[in-house]
């Protein structure tokens, strides 16, 4: 059997059956219509969907549920997936080591065919400026899937829209199939209740029926739930005190509650937190130390022969990720390049306070100078220090802002286009009329003079951005023609004065990155103007 | 249908391969193959070996070690089956593959090519298209515009 056998020429119904096994991972489709010929036409790609068949209508989490805070009684809901992925640029680009070699995308699919992306660990999504690309090819980026969340929104009616908004109180979503069959969705409630409704007998969760109606778990009396994972193939909760409970979903509506692992010493007041990480399951405790504001971070792995809980130092080489509603782990290596082992990044209020209901390190996370990136960081090995992303630019950038391999226009043409933008924007606000001004309401004029003042801020201020890139993009040219020169003559001394030369490659890309920082703010702040003149019925309508 | 209802159990079938190789199998092995299936209901000679004319002796040797497992439902848990459908698949090298995979849809065995589609598809998953070509030994006979109209067919749209 020498011959190797013709993989291209299998029969069309074996490949679109081998397709089928991909229909969950829309780039894993996509690669498998690129590889030839026969390949391609074997498959159909219609809409690309995250998750199959999310986004999927669903009856509203009960009362019980949603207690809290929460009058609204909406008919029904939306059960949507965000996805995680790690894009790497086309090229890959010489780096510096601070640098990351990816950018961390959290895509939300909550309407069919469309997406879109969520501000980084947050519930909220990104609304996108001008300039920013309307689409995205994942092949272009080597996407690779780091993890995926559910979610559950509602619809509300506002006028004729139909708005959609996040269930504040629902925690997590735990989408689970097991062997019998079924699909099972359980959801963890603010309030540390649990509640779960399965969504049909399919063996796979692309088989998912209508879903059924919901079924109350735990309805938070005697304790409360903190975290629920699925782990392999079982659905586990985590209580206040470190006590993991195996939830055995069974067929009828009967579904127990089983300790399996008993509670941790101490723990303190904070939401514990699990994550899987290389197959094996990791308790996050932050413990309030008296006299530190940091508290710290105390990390446990689950030993599964003896059944309990075992504070680890180290995570290892891996990166800890936590917002409110996902956990995920991640290689160091595979995001920050050399940067960034044994770390863990939370979201603010991913560890809340059991009494205040707030985050411990609110005032911190109120320093950050980005409200996108309120994010901590906690490096394991080094004692105490709990610090804002936004001072870690190796962590900060897998983030925010979108790296400028990502637009497909120069930052010169994205300028340029702003500046055209603001031009027009400014032609629909009444002013230069004089007659049409005089015409309006006080109210309006004074309205229509702020708008027409920060349209000519923006545009001045974009005119200067425009004139320091072009000094920026001279001063590079001459130094990278420097550069030859001295390759060229001094080949001895090149090795003892290679630090400083690597020194001031970051600088540059430190440059290059706070530009690009500043056009998106550009570019976010002429949307806002934008929508606010839409908004104004004083103002001319847009072409 | 009716005779062959009473002493199913324990009749035996002659299964001979394309290469002339014979194998006596239970009939209630041989059956997981809906192919044979009705090529027995058909035939009238039940003792005169059943061609499966395109598969070679030693693939159908695999098929047969896999029909034999799961013909006897009683001894195993449905997890031990399916830990062995999984040291199974992963004993076989792709050329293996590639013929079983031919093979149970020919002979119309359903387990048998859910499971090696599925063993197929996770070798894809993950890859890109370049690693797939060179993973399979296939030949990339787009042209760079029919490559590039296919990446670009269906991008991530952004609501806004």
């Amino acid at each position: 059997m020498g011959v190797i056998p013709p993989w291209s020429d299998l029969p069309p119904e074996l490949l679109s059956a081998i397709a089928e096994f991909l229909i969950t991972n829309p780039i894993d489709i996509l690669s498998f219509r690129s590889v030839c010929k026969s390949w391609c036409s074997s498959s159909s790609f219609s809409s690309p969907t995250l998750s199959p068949p999310l986004p999927l209508t669903t009856p509203s989490p009960p009362y019980p549920l949603r207690q809290s805070s929460y009058c609204l009684n909406p008919d029904f809901s939306v059960l949507s997936v965000t996805v995680i992925y790690a894009l790497r640029p086309p090229i890959d680009e010489d780096f510096p080591s601070w640098m990351p070699r990816v950018w961390v995308l959290f895509l939300d699919q909550s309407v069919p065919g469309k997406v879109s992306i969520r501000q980084p660990f947050s519930k909220n999504s990104y609304s996108l400026p001008i300039n920013f690309p309307r689409t995205l090819n994942f092949l272009d980026f080597h996407a690779s899937e780091l993890g995926r969340f559910y979610n559950f929104s509602y619809l509300s009616k506002k006028g004729c829209n139909l708005i959609q908004d996040s269930f504040r109180v629902v925690h997590k979503v735990v989408l689970f199939s097991n062997c019998n069959g079924l699909v099972v969705a359980v959801v963890l409630s603010e309030e540390g209740k649990l509640g779960l409704f399965r969504l049909g007998s399919g063996v796979k969760v692309e088989d998912v029926g209508v879903p059924t109606q919901w079924e109350i778990i735990h309805d938070g009396k005697g304790f409360r739930f903190d975290d629920i994972v699925e782990f392999k193939g079982r659905v586990l909760g985590i209580d206040r005190r470190g006590r993991v409970y195996d939830i055995v979903i069974g067929k009828g509506s009967s579904t127990k509650l089983n300790v399996v692992v008993p509670p941790i010493a101490g723990g303190g007041g904070r939401r514990k937190r699990v994550v899987e990480s290389l197959g094996r399951l990791h308790l996050v405790v932050r413990c309030t130390v008296r006299g530190e504001n940091d508290g710290l971070f105390k990390v446990y792995e689950l030993n599964e022969g003896t059944k309990k809980w075992i504070e680890v130092k180290s995570i290892g080489d891996q990166t800890f990720f936590f917002g409110t509603e996902f956990s995920f782990s991640a290689a160091a290596e595979l995001l920050h390049g050399s940067y960034g082992k044994n770390c863990i990044l939370f979201k603010q209020n991913s560890f809340v306070n059991y009494s205040s209901g707030y985050d411990d390190n609110s005032e911190m996370f109120r320093k950050s100078e980005s409200s996108k990136l309120r994010i901590g960081v906690r490096h394991l090995e080094d004692g105490s220090h709990l610090s804002l992303i936004g001072s870690h630019p190796g962590y900060s950038n897998l983030f925010w802002p979108p790296p400028s391999w990502i637009w497909t226009k120069d930052k010169s043409e994205r300028l340029g286009n702003l500046l055209t933008a603001l031009d027009k924007l400014q032609s629909r606000i009444p002013g230069g009329d004089k007659a049409k001004f005089n015409e309006l309401a006080l109210v309006d004029q004074v309205g229509a003079l702020k708008l027409m003042r920060e349209a000519l801020k923006f545009m001045k201020e974009t005119f200067k951005l425009k004139e320091l890139l072009y000094g920026f993009k001279r001063l590079q040219q001459q130094k990278k023609s420097i550069n030859l020169h001295d390759q060229e003559g001094t080949s001895t001394l090149a090795t003892e004065e290679r630090p400083a030369s690597a020194d001031s490659d970051c600088d540059w890309f430190s440059v290059e990155t706070n530009f690009n920082a500043c056009i998106l703010q550009f570019e976010e702040n002429t949307s806002n103007l934008e929508d606010a003149i839409n908004k104004k019925k004083y103002c001319a309508p847009a072409e | 249908m009716a005779s062959t209802s009473t002493s199913t159990l324990s009749r035996k079938l002659i299964l001979k391969s394309s290469d002339g190789e014979k194998f006596e199998v239970d009939e209630n092995v041989a059956m997981q193959s809906q192919t044979i299936k009705h090529m027995i209901e058909d035939l009238d000679d039940i003792n005169s070996p059943i061609p499966v004319s395109i598969v070679t002796g030693t693939i159908l040797s695999k098929v047969i070690e896999y029909c034999k497992k799961h013909a006897t439902e009683d001894s195993d848990s449905d997890e031990q089956l399916k830990q062995w459908d999984k040291e199974y698949a992963n004993n076989m090298d792709l050329n293996t593959l590639y013929y079983l995979l031919l093979a149970a849809n020919y002979m119309e065995i359903k387990g048998l090519l859910e499971l090696i589609t599925q063993c197929v598809a996770d070798m894809i998953k993950g890859k890109s298209p370049e690693e797939i070509r060179a993973h399979f030994n296939i030949k990339n006979d787009f042209t760079p515009q029919e490559e590039a109209n296919i990446r670009n067919e269906n991008p991530w749209a952004f609501e806004n």
